[in-house]
């Protein structure tokens, strides 16, 4: 049967001109064929539609009204863009400025703590002074005139300094992935000495599937990117919040670490890693007094 | 119900241009600021309140029908409702509608919202023909005989006016299938 002769059987079958004998072949037919069956029903509801007199006069009025007003929106839309032209050009030169400063800027920011511990390990070679030569802030860090030398510049570190990069960590959010609720962190001394008990709890909210974290304990020093612990986080999921699309639907896990550390006195930070990307999304700090 | 309010609706019943005009140029705005509001784009907004228009007119059609609160009120909740809708099935989507007590639809208006939606599929895809694919269906679907629908179309013969029936319907059908919304109703 052609597609042609198929319709006109469908049509013959809706206006209910189809013989005794075709019309329990077709019927049978229906009963069994789940596609014929979604056939004849497109038939039917397009027929309803079209065959619906008000309906079309109506959506007919509708349209063209309905077109009228787009078409003078978008006038309106062209005729600001032409007039917005150069200042969208304007604008985007000058982010491209700003992008170039912030390249710039962020490169810079990456040498400096490298060359001086590079340059003074050499020389001088003790633990105090390497750490000592690493320069705390900007401010204090101002090599003005050549004859001085780095020692006097730089000030005495201490375990409790803040680390600028990671104190901005902490202000950051959780990025586009996860988003973090109910989130504690502990961390009081521990039973034999020089332990802390850290105990972090969370809960995350992603459409992301196979979770993988770690728990970085940091110390302050800001050139300090490998971590001075990596705890495992356990990670358990609470519940669907949409189970019935189950494509990208956020799911709700508990996320939990705790474990006995073993850390000297100082500040330390807490960094939520996600094993999968390879970055931090949640920062917290400690300290832990003498 | 104002007199105007009264207006509105003799409106959309007779299907009067004028007066949707009016109702466009008085209700689209705000219509359009509450979509922008809630993750939509202007677009969004004007695909909204055209099928709300077509759900008033649904809904105006039943004997029974009486404005219980004012025309925007009630224009107001059908656009809630079928942005709604719509933001529930971009799944990606995180933004959600606040529950609002006020406008949560009765049974019949959101079965008729349900039934308009399956349907504009039809009609949006019928406004996608050609005009001659377009006056021919209206005419075969009001009834009319392959040899009127011939005469009417300036068609050599019947025969001729059967074949151009089957590939505008064929054509017709091809929209439908191929529109995503519709692959979303079928359920079965």
């Amino acid at each position: 049967m052609t597609t042609e002769q198929l319709y006109e059987h469908i049509e013959a079958y809706l206006s209910g001109t189809l013989q005794e004998e075709q019309l329990r072949a077709f019927e049978e037919e229906l009963r069994t064929n789940p596609e014929l069956a979604r056939e004849v029903d497109m038939h039917r509801q397009l027929e309803a539609t079209l065959s619906d007199k008000s309906y079309v006069h109506f959506r007919k009025e509708l349209d063209s009204v309905a077109n009228a007003y787009r078409a003078s929106e978008k006038r309106s839309v062209q005729a600001k863009k032409s007039a917005n032209k150069w200042l969208i050009a304007l604008t985007i030169f000058t982010l491209l400025l700003i992008a170039l400063w912030w390249i710039f800027k962020s490169k810079n920011n990456q040498d400096q703590p490298i060359l001086p511990e590079e340059k003074v390990i050499v020389p001088l070679g003790t633990q105090d002074t390497m750490q000592s030569a690493i320069p705390q802030s900007d401010s204090s860090y101002i090599p003005s005139s050549p004859s001085s030398p780095p020692k006097h510049v730089t000030p005495k570190s201490t375990p409790y300094d803040p680390n600028p990069e990671l104190e901005l960590a902490i202000t950051a959010g959780a990025g586009n992935y996860f988003k973090l609720s109910q989130t504690t962190l502990d961390a009081p001394k521990g039973e034999t000495p020089k332990t802390v008990d850290i105990s972090f709890h969370s809960r995350v909210q992603t459409a992301l599937d196979s979770l993988s974290f770690q728990l970085h304990i940091l110390s302050n020093k800001p050139t300090s990117n490998n971590p001075l612990y990596r705890l495992s986080v356990d990670i358990i999921l609470l519940k669907e919040d949409a189970p019935i699309r189950a494509f990208a639907a956020k799911k709700s896990y508990r996320l939990s670490t705790i474990q006995t550390v073993e850390l000297a006195q100082g500040l330390f930070y807490v960094r939520l890693y996600d094993s999968k990307t390879q970055e931090y999304f949640w920062t917290g700090k400690f300290s832990v007094e003498k | 119900m104002t007199d105007q309010d009264q207006h509105y609706l003799l409106a959309i019943r007779s299907g009067d241009r004028a007066g949707l005009k009016q109702i466009y140029t008085d209700f689209l705005p705000r219509i359009t600021s509450l979509i922008t509001r809630n993750g939509g784009s202007k677009d969004d907004a004007y695909d909204v309140f055209q099928d709300a228009m077509v759900v008033l007119f649904e809904k105006c059609r039943t004997d029974s029908f009486t404005l219980s609160s004012s025309f925007y009120t009630l224009l107001y909740g059908i656009c809630r409702n079928l942005w709604g809708n719509r933001l529930q099935k971009r799944s990606r989507s995180e933004v959600t509608l606040e529950d609002d007590y006020k406008f949560n639809q009765t049974e019949d208006l959101s079965k008729i919202i349900q039934e308009e939606e399956k349907r504009s599929i039809f009609w949006n895809a019928f406004s996608k023909l050609g005009e001659d694919c377009q006056k021919l269906m209206l005419l075969f679907f009001d009834k009319t005989s392959m040899d009127e629908i011939a005469r009417i179309m300036n068609y050599a013969s019947e025969g001729y006016a059967k074949k151009r029936k089957f590939q505008c319907k064929e054509h017709l059908l091809q929209i439908i299938k191929a529109d995503a919304t519709f692959q979303d109703y079928q359920t079965y």
